[in-house]
C-alpha cells in the first residue's frame, strides 16, 4: 500500500514537472523519470519500497489496458477507412525497426571489438 | 437485455457494471490464456478488449458511459506506467558496457519504426488522425496512449496498433534475424524489446536470459525516450 503511494505520489509530481516546465512531456512518463533518479540516488531502500507495488501494477497491466483499448469500438468508421494503411505501415515498419535496431547494434559492436 | 443494460444509466450502477464486466472478461482472458499455452493472438489485453467491445454492442451501451464506470481500473493506468522506473533502474546497469551502441542503436531503430509507419500510411493516404496514432507504435502500451494523447493522435487506436505490433514483432523477428544473421542474443533481445515492447520481451526470454534482460531496458528505454521526444518534434513541426 505503501508502494502505490510511493508511485502516485511521483505521478503527482511528474504531472506538476511537465506542466511547469512547459515540456509536452505526458505526466506519467516525468513521474516515471523522477522514480528512476530517486533509486539511483536513494537505491536500495526505496527499491524495496516500491517494488512489490511495482511489480503487482505491471503485472496487472493486461487488466488495466482494457477500458481505454475498448474505445476502438467508436473508432469503426476510422478503421474501416483506413484499414490497409494501417496494416501495411504495423507490417512494414515493425520489419524496418526490428532490422535497424538490430543491425546498428551489431554493427557498431563488431566495430568496437575490432 | 434491457434490465443489464439500464445499469449503465446511473452513476453507481455504471461503476458497478463497467468495473464488474472488465474484471470479469480479464479472468475468463487469463483462463483462456493459460489453456491456451499463452500464446500471443490470446493475451488477456486483447481477448479483454474484444469481449467488452462484444458486450457492450450486444447490450448498447454506449462506450463513453462504459468508459465512465471503469475509471478506477482506468486511473491505475498512470501509477503503472510511473512503476516501469523500477524496471528501468535495475536494468541500467547493463547499459554499462555497450551504452554507446545501445543508446545509437535505439535512436535509430526506434526512429526508423516510427519514420516508416508513419510515411507509409501517408502514402497510403490515411487519415493525419491516423498518421499520428501509429507515431508511438512500438512503445509499451501505456506509454504509447498518452503519447498519442499529447500529439494528437486517438489513444484507443494507439493501443490497437501497438498490441497488434508486438504479436507481428514477436512473429517475425526469429526468421528475421536468421535472414540478417543476427545470433548474438543481446543484439536480439535489444531490438526485440525497442520494436516490440511487452511482446517482444516475453519472445526474447524464450530465446536467452541475456536476451530477456536486454529486451527489457530496450523495452523502458524507447518508451522514455519515444515520450520525451514525439511530442517535441510534432510540436516543432507545428510551430
Amino acid at each position: 500500500m505503501r508502494g502505490i503511494a510511493v508511485l502516485v505520489g511521483f505521478q503527482v509530481l511528474g504531472e506538476g514537472v511537465a506542466w511547469a516546465s512547459g515540456l509536452s512531456l505526458p505526466g506519467s512518463v516525468a513521474g516515471l523519470l523522477l522514480l528512476t533518479i530517486a533509486l539511483a540516488v536513494f537505491g536500495q531502500r526505496l527499491a524495496d519500497t516500491v517494488q512489490q507495488a511495482s511489480d503487482k501494477l505491471l503485472g496487472y497491466i493486461a487488466l488495466l489496458l482494457i477500458p481505454v483499448g475498448a474505445g476502438i469500438m467508436t473508432l469503426y468508421p476510422v478503421l474501416a477507412k483506413d484499414f490497409w494503411p494501417i496494416v501495411a505501415a504495423i507490417v512494414i515498419s515493425t520489419v524496418t525497426g526490428l532490422a535497424a535496431t538490430a543491425l546498428t547494434l551489431s554493427w557498431l559492436t563488431a566495430r568496437r571489438s575490432s | 437485455m434491457n434490465s443489464l443494460a439500464s445499469l449503465w444509466g446511473y452513476p453507481l450502477g455504471r461503476l458497478f457494471a463497467s468495473t464488474s464486466l472488465t474484471l470479469g472478461v480479464y479472468g475468463f482472458g487469463i483462463v483462456l490464456y493459460k489453456l491456451g499455452r499463452r500464446a500471443p493472438l490470446l493475451h488477456p489485453g486483447i481477448v479483454g478488449i474484444i469481449l467488452v467491445v462484444a458486450v457492450l454492442t450486444g447490450l448498447g451501451v454506449e462506450y463513453t458511459s462504459y468508459f465512465r464506470g471503469a475509471q478506477p481500473i482506468h486511473l491505475l493506468l498512470g501509477p503503472a506506467t510511473v512503476a516501469l522506473g523500477v524496471p528501468l533502474y535495475h536494468h541500467l546497469s547493463h547499459l554499462r558496457e555497450r551504452w554507446l551502441p545501445l543508446l545509437a542503436a535505439l535512436l535509430v531503430g526506434g526512429s526508423v519504426a516510427a519514420g516508416s509507419a508513419m510515411l507509409i500510411a501517408w502514402i497510403l493516404g490515411g487519415d493525419p488522425l491516423v498518421i499520428r496514432s501509429l507515431a508511438s507504435k512500438s512503445v509499451t502500451t501505456p506509454i504509447a496512449t498518452v503519447i498519442a494523447a499529447k500529439i494528437g493522435g486517438l489513444p484507443s487506436l494507439a493501443a490497437a496498433v501497438v498490441l497488434a505490433t508486438g504479436i507481428f514483432g514477436g512473429l517475425i523477428a526469429p526468421p528475421l534475424f536468421r535472414l540478417l544473421r543476427i545470433n548474438d542474443p543481446i543484439t536480439q533481445g535489444f531490438s526485440l524489446g525497442v520494436a516490440a515492447h511487452a511482446f517482444g520481451t516475453a519472445k526474447a526470454l524464450e530465446i536467452h536470459p541475456a536476451a530477456g534482460a536486454f529486451a527489457a531496458l530496450g523495452l523502458c528505454l524507447c518508451g522514455v525516450v519515444t515520450a520525451v521526444l514525439l511530442p517535441l518534434i510534432f510540436q516543432w513541426l507545428a510551430g
